[in-house]
């Protein structure tokens, strides 16, 4: 039996035993806007959680510093995740 | 292929199901399906009344112990894809009883957890795996009894979301005060699995396979294939076509930008209120006229998606989520933040609810296990970024200000990412009945292909 696949287009193929060329010639594919506007919202997520984890490091070196008698020592006490996002953020 | 028109012609028409009825096992299927959910998410959501009593008995700070819950939520997300493709593959029946067995695990081995370390297997992994095992697949499973109206199915199951958190939160604080939180685990996970079981024997993962028509069908429906070796071969290449789609990819983004809006309030706003000057029972009492106005719109909003198109509904939901959420800018008296909780609930109620109507309208009635699992891993992270940031904002600002306008950022880019999403009036692929009807060497009556999108 032939059977008649309506396309989203609304144009019309014949199936073949090969459903997959059907998919192929019907299918709407855009993959790269999806993905483009995923990057985008992961690059922006990392944007402020690096912008707001080294303003909450820079804080608390800060605090740090003005408690202690020696500034000097303060940083020593600086831990890796403090460290980590002031290396990354560019405005800290 | 199949049989050729006069002898087509020849076939008894079978009976057709009424447009709406109660009478049919789809509705069992509903109820299966909320029970699961309100189980999980009130296990999930109860875990606040947990910290206090490990604080007491092991004198772990809050921060490590909540950090469990992080643990458990990201394990969820992550493992979705997984459990979506596993409900698709072995059946969502055989998929869940894994889940509800692991559960019972995760609950046993966090009643007698003594260390850290043990909290995070127990309820981090084993529960956050169990989640997703049970969690993901229903959906999908629930949208293959039905063949029309999946919104009103979708809708009712998810009144469950708000519904279990409600009544399991005071049931879990009750038996912690009187029983202890060990006993409360242990009797929580016993009741739990006992009733998951139980209603494990009820559920059957398609009406082909319990011998029955699926919701909404017409006498010109043509069956579909659910299981078997072409099932699986035809499911595997047309998932390939799915995910070379725009929307496969933008409604992940979608729902991770909806979900970090609207986490960032739902943990920030008892806080929020607070630093106004509102008591901390005006400020619980917010939360509550949320839960309780979000119940109109998780109900409606895969209804209106159905018969309207998801594309505008989910629109307004995150757009009004966003806009709506500047209001905290300026509220400070308990009027002012029960006005926003009234306005502010109804599009987020329906942010995350027309997920699977949109996925049928795009698809068809193709397996939806991947990618609503996808979809899922997109939310969770979206929750777990939106759990954390109200809490860091605040340590370092001392003010909710950033927080707000974050969450209004969020919401109102999913807004702008729905607009670049294609019309629901066609599916982006050819309907899966249509390619099914082609494959299979049975005869069946030619006509309509069941797929009743509606159009944006």
């Amino acid at each position: 039996m032939s059977q008649i696949l309506r396309g989203s287009t609304g144009s019309t193929a014949r199936s073949t035993t090969d459903i997959a060329d059907v998919w192929t010639q019907s299918a709407r594919r855009r993959p790269w806007l999806g993905l483009g506007l995923l990057g985008i919202s992961i690059a922006f997520t990392l944007a402020v959680v690096i912008y707001f984890g080294a303003w909450s490091a820079s804080e608390k070196v800060q605090a740090r510093q003005a408690a202690e008698v020696d500034p000097g020592a303060a940083g020593k006490d600086v831990s890796a995740w403090e460290e980590g996002f002031l290396w990354a953020c560019p405005l800290h | 292929m199949g049989m050729s028109s006069p002898l087509k012609a020849m076939l008894p028409k079978p009976p057709e199901i009424n447009e709406h009825t109660i009478m049919h096992y789809a509705w069992v299927i509903v109820a299966v399906g909320a029970v699961a959910q309100m189980v999980g998410s009130a296990i999930r959501m109860s875990f606040g009344v947990l910290i206090t009593p490990l604080e007491e008995t092991f004198g772990w700070s809050p921060g490590a112990i909540g950090l469990a819950y992080a643990w458990m939520s990201i394990v969820t997300a992550l493992f979705s894809p997984i459990a979506g493709s596993m409900g698709t593959r072995f059946g969502a029946r055989r998929t869940m009883s894994v889940g509800v067995a692991l559960f019972f695990i995760g609950m046993m081995w966090t009643s007698q957890t003594g260390s850290l370390w043990e909290l995070y297997i127990s309820y981090g992994l084993v529960f956050g795996i169990a989640q997703a095992l049970f969690l993901v697949p229903v959906i999908p499973a629930v949208a293959n009894w039905f063949r029309r109206h999946l919104g009103l199915g979708t809708g009712i199951m998810m009144v469950s979301w708000s519904l279990g958190p409600a009544i399991a939160v005071q049931v879990m604080a009750l038996l912690f005060e009187s029983v202890g939180w060990q006993e409360t685990f242990i009797i929580a996970g016993v009741v739990g699995t006992v009733v998951l079981g139980g209603l494990m024997l009820l559920f059957k993962d398609t009406p082909e396979q319990a011998g029955k028509k699926p919701y909404g069908w017409k006498s010109g429906d043509k069956p579909l294939v659910t299981k078997g070796e072409v099932y699986n071969k035809q499911s595997r290449q047309f998932q390939g076509f799915i995910y070379r789609t725009n929307a496969f990819w933008n409604l992940i983004n979608i729902h991770f930008l909806g979900c970090a809006g609207h986490a960032i309030i739902l943990v920030g706003i008892i806080p929020l209120a607070t630093h106004r000057g509102l008591s901390l029972l005006e400020a619980s009492s917010i939360l509550a006229l949320i839960s309780a106005v979000s119940v109109s719109t998780r109900f409606l909003a895969p209804v209106l998606s159905d018969k309207i198109g998801s594309k505008g509904v989910m629109f307004f939901c995150f757009f009004g989520q966003g806009a709506g959420v500047l209001m905290l800018l300026w509220a400070n008296t308990p009027l002012e933040f029960y006005l926003f909780a009234i306005l502010w609930a109804v599009p987020y109620g329906g942010e995350g609810t027309a997920f699977p109507v949109i996925n049928r309208q795009y698809y068809g009635h193709s397996p939806m296990g991947p990618t609503y699992g996808w979809q899922l891993l997109g939310a969770g992270l979206g929750m777990a970024l939106g759990g954390a940031l109200p809490g860091m904002v605040f340590d370092i600002t001392g003010a909710y200000t950033w927080a707000i306008i974050l969450s209004a950022a969020f919401s109102l880019a999913g807004a702008a990412a729905i607009l670049a999403l294609e019309p629901t009036r066609d599916p982006l692929i050819p309907d899966w009945a249509d390619i099914e009807a082609e494959s299979e060497p049975v005869a069946r009556p030619a006509g309509a292909t069941g797929h009743a999108a509606a159009g944006d």
